[in-house]
């Protein structure tokens, strides 16, 4: 029922057939499905996605199992398909509980970020004057350092563990969504539409959240989605770093340490843990970029 | 007398491909241009009137093709010639005036190297020559000063100024043919004046021949020689400007004429509006593309799409039904 | 109908609107730009009263300060009787409900992101008026009021034509309890049709509804079919003031009879003589002193240039700012 030919007439019903056509065929969904990258990348994320939520039902083998037996084990050695770790420890168990770590962090320090640098971004643009100016000079402060530098910094004051692994991701991430929203902002607090709705009185809170917010929300998507990308290889690289997610946890980035020390020996372990974060840094930005083609060139009538 | 003419478009169609299906902008476009005459193209928004200036210049987007009819310039059919043989014709034999003289120029040129550009492409002149020649068009065009103001930028001048320079590389080649899409829409009243009565007198001078695309009938009356009414896509009507003025003959004419606000008008009495909006240009061509707004509509409208007829010399309607018909129907109550 | 005497609803006084423009040279202090300037007029209770003129004459400026969506610099606004610029932020909020604005751009004046409903009923929420199911109500009468239909209201703006579009900026503008409307170049952007449906349903809301319209618009064929009478205005200041048809008729100040001759012909047959202007509108930042309009004018003399000219009656309901004028030396 895809392409059914609209009855080629002029009454309002065709019109209004033509119009619901018209929608559906416009519709984000839609416009993304057309982008074979964009559902390249989608794929990806959802194959990730349910490796590390359903994966611990389906393949029921404790991750945290020493068997020292079974040291370095190579990939295919009955039991264990994906081989085991320099402690003897299932690789693929060890790969499917540290995804839903490296998942849940990235999320997590997406959402932290999103939430706090978006309020930032919004309130700086709209207000202007003094609470921009101060506004903004913290957040270049921030992004002076490195990412991962101020990750890691964050990290060092913190002290270990998921909670704060989440939360210095996050705010490392705060400037770069806080910049995003003003810039967004800037442009549409302009706009005829909210002039009008000024004029009628509406009050700062309500021209912020539902006028502002969801015309802005559709860039910030597309940052978002590129940001659990980099929060990804962030946690990678603190986990790496001894400084990210620390024994008993598992995550990705914690299993590439391991498999650093064996390179040579047990190169397994290092590809895996690599290949899954690859696939999902690729996934992620696949899926981002194939959001931005869509929503960003917008039709204006 | 019986020169042949500058211009002939014989029914005319380029669509346009999309997600939704094909968007038939001109679907059936014929009309002829004499040299030293004005033409207005007269329509809304919509109605393809933009598009089929665009397609004389072949300037499309990738999704736009003509895909029938011809376009005779001088006996020579436009639609096949390649894109290296248009750019011959360009700003040469054909040039262009757009609308909004805000966007029309390049920011970052002096006007004087935007003109001497246009002149570098078609005439072989030294540069001294060039600049010479630009500021003898940009003196035609009335700008004060020509000679200090090829060296300022487009933010420097005011719109109607802009619209002068616009006119000015448009017609530095001395093109037989100028088509002019809404070249005073942007523009106060005053100013409009101004830049059409130029225009005016710059054409008595070069006797080349303009199409004047508005949606302003004061300026088609004012200007114009020949109208051509374009609605949906298609010519609905063409005639002389008087014929059009006195006997118009399309039920979308007579809407057109009698919802215009004039200072004459009384107040008191409505405007009389065209009930409903232009359809979608997707589902036209299987009727009169105007028949669900028109109050004569009977059932032949809805099935059939009209023909153009020359109902008097040099007077042409798509109509299926004659005035003295169609004033029969009114009289006999309409049909609503 | 009881009394004759003149109901005000509205009073401008005096209004002034400056702007602060950075000098273009470094270290000058900001140049100002009186966008309007020394503006009077009163607005009797239903009539429409037509704001013309061109680009940077200050009628869109005069329209928003009017309503206080920018602050006035000086003068006062003074609506039933009272004074708009002693009201603080809260009280002005409430009286937006009986004063407001139609927008000039359908393109750009509805959010994209909502419903037509919710669009209408924005306003509704903002002064709590009635319950949620009121206020639905509400939305589908304004909705047939302005010529569309309840289906309509699931819609997105982008989906609607201009006129469409236009005619949900009104039913929006209505869906409080309006008594003054200004109308900022309503229907400008709009196809003449569809002009013409619009005007039509705006003056026919006027009537049912006993509003009070200020209209303004660059199109003087269409502010004389609206307007009972009119303003015209030349960089900031009202050249002209007085009713619609006696103007239209009997132009008195030169950039009147100017502006007038510019209007392009009704008619093929109708040769016109178009009065040239000569010179080109002086910047806002460095007037000239006395008439703003004197560099252009065919009549300028020396007196015309000493100081600025005060808007005198010339008849019943006809006022002209020119002092040559006013002094019989021309006509």
């Amino acid at each position: 029922m895809e392409n059914k030919e609209v009855k080629r007439d002029l009454s309002e019903a065709s019109q209004q057939e033509m119009l619901l056509k018209e929608r559906k065929a416009n519709s984000a969904w839609r416009k993304l499905r057309r982008n074979k990258s964009a559902m390249f990348g989608l794929i990806l994320v959802v194959f990730v996605t349910l490796f590390s939520l359903v994966g611990p039902f389906i393949y029921r083998v404790d991750p945290a199992a020493m068997d020292f037996l079974k040291v370095n084990a190579k990939p295919g050695t009955p039991g264990l398909p994906l081989g085991a770790d320099n402690l003897g420890r299932d690789l693929l168990a060890r790969l499917i509980h540290g995804g839903r770590v490296s998942l849940i962090v990235a999320v997590g320090g997406m959402a932290v970020g999103a939430v706090i640098g978006i309020l930032a971004g919004l309130i700086s643009g709209y207000a202007g004057g003094k609470v921009d100016i101060i506004i903004m000079r913290v957040m270049d402060g921030m992004s002076a350092f490195p990412f991962t530098l101020l990750a890691l910094m964050l990290m060092t004051a913190l002290g270990a563990g998921i909670e704060n692994v989440i939360l210095s991701i996050g705010i490392a991430s705060v400037p770069g969504y806080a910049r995003m929203a003003r810039g967004q902002v800037l442009v549409v607090k302009n706009e005829e539409y909210i002039k009008a709705v000024k004029a009628f009185g509406a009050s700062n809170s309500r021209i912020l959240f539902k006028h502002l917010l969801p015309n802005i929300v559709s860039s910030l998507i597309v940052y978002a989605t590129l940001n659990v990308a980099g929060a990804i290889l962030t946690e990678a690289s603190l986990s790496f770093l001894g400084m990210g997610i620390t024994p008993p946890d598992v995550s990705w980035g914690a299993i590439l340490k391991d498999g650093q020390d064996v390179i040579r020996s047990a190169s397994h372990i290092a590809t895996y843990s690599g290949l899954a974060i690859l696939i999902t840094v690729l996934g992620f930005n696949l899926l981002g970029d194939g959001i931005r083609d869509v929503l960003d060139p917008k039709m204006k009538k | 007398m019986n020169k042949e003419p500058l211009l002939k478009v014989d029914n005319l169609k380029t669509h346009f491909n999309t997600a939704t299906g094909i968007v038939k902008a001109v679907d059936g476009v014929t009309f002829s241009l004499d040299s030293g005459q004005t033409l207005g193209i007269v329509g809304e928004s919509g109605c393809g009137k933009s598009v089929t200036s665009s397609s004389i210049m072949r300037l499309l987007p990738k999704n736009g093709h003509i895909v029938e009819g011809s376009i005779l310039f001088e006996g020579k059919d436009i639609v096949k010639l390649s894109q290296k043989e248009m750019l011959q014709i360009r700003g040469n034999e054909i040039s262009m005036i757009f609308q909004d003289p805000m966007t029309a120029l390049d920011p970052v040129y002096t006007i004087g190297s935007q003109i001497m550009e246009v002149i570098n492409a078609h005439q072989k002149m030294s540069k001294g020559e060039a600049r010479e020649y630009a500021v003898k068009v940009l003196k035609m065009v009335g700008i004060p000063e020509a000679e200090k103001r090829l060296k300022s930028y487009p933010h420097e001048f005011s719109g109607g100024m802009r619209q002068r320079v616009i006119i000015a590389m448009a017609i530095a080649c001395n093109p037989k043919l100028i088509i002019a899409d809404e070249p005073t829409t942007a523009l106060d009243v005053t100013v409009q004046a101004q830049v059409l009565g130029l225009m005016k007198n710059l054409q008595k001078e070069s006797n080349s021949s303009i199409i004047l695309v508005t949606h302003n009938l004061g300026v088609v009356w004012k200007m114009c020689d020949t109208v051509m009414v374009m609605y949906a896509g298609k010519t609905v009507e063409y005639a002389d400007v008087k014929m059009i003025y006195s006997d118009a003959r399309h039920p979308y004419t007579w809407g057109l004429l009698k919802s215009m606000p004039k200072v004459t008008d009384d107040p008191n009495i409505p405007l009389a509006s065209i009930p409903g909006t232009p359809p979608d240009l997707k589902l036209t061509g299987g009727s009169c593309n105007f028949h669900n707004r028109c109050k004569y509509c009977q059932e032949i409208c809805k099935n059939k799409c009209p023909e153009m007829k020359e109902v008097e010399p040099g007077h042409f309607v798509a109509c299926h039904f004659s005035k003295e018909e169609l004033v029969e129907m009114e009289r006999r109550g309409g049909n609503d | 109908m009881g009394e004759k005497q003149d109901d005000i609803i509205l009073k401008v006084d005096h209004l002034t609107k400056t702007f602060q423009v950075k000098s273009p040279r470094l270290f000058e202090k900001p140049l100002a730009l009186n966008a309007v300037n020394d503006v009077s007029f009163e607005v009797k209770r239903g009539e429409t009263i037509g704001v013309i003129g061109e680009s940077g004459c200050g009628k869109s400026t005069l329209g928003k300060a009017i309503l206080q969506l920018i602050p006035a610099t000086s003068g006062d606004v003074i609506y039933n009787g009272q004074s708009l610029m002693k009201l603080n932020q809260k009280e002005m909020n409430e009286l937006r409900k009986e004063i407001n604005m139609v927008f000039q751009d359908p393109y750009s004046s509805l959010d994209p992101r909502m419903t037509t409903g919710e669009l209408i009923e924005e306003p509704m929420i903002i002064h709590n008026i009635g319950t949620p199911e009121e206020r639905k109500k509400r939305v589908i009468e304004l909705l047939k009021l302005v010529g569309l239909d309840y289906y309509h209201s699931i819609r997105y703006p982008h989906e609607f034509s201009g006129g469409q579009r236009q005619r949900i900026n009104i039913a929006r503008a209505l869906s409080m309890d309006i008594k003054l409307l200004v109308c900022d170049e309503p229907v400008s952007a709009l196809d003449v049709s569809v002009q013409a449906q619009v005007l039509n349903l705006l003056k026919k809301l006027k009537d049912e509804l006993g509003l009070t319209y200020i209209f303004i618009s660059h199109d003087l064929s269409v502010v004389k079919y609206i307007s009972d009478r009119i303003i015209i205005m030349y960089l900031g200041r009202i050249m002209e003031i007085g009713d619609a048809k006696e103007i239209y008729a009997n132009p008195a100040h030169p950039y009147t009879k100017a502006l007038f001759s510019a209007i392009p012909p009704v008619s093929p047959y109708e040769k016109k003589e178009t009065i040239e202007l000569k010179g080109e509108i002086p910047s806002p930042l460095n007037m000239p002193p006395g008439c703003p309009f004197g560099n252009r004018c065919p009549f300028c003399t020396e007196i015309c240039k000493q100081s600025v000219p005060e808007l005198k009656a010339i008849g019943d309901n006809h006022e002209v700012a020119c002092v040559r004028y006013q002094r019989g030396e021309i006509s």
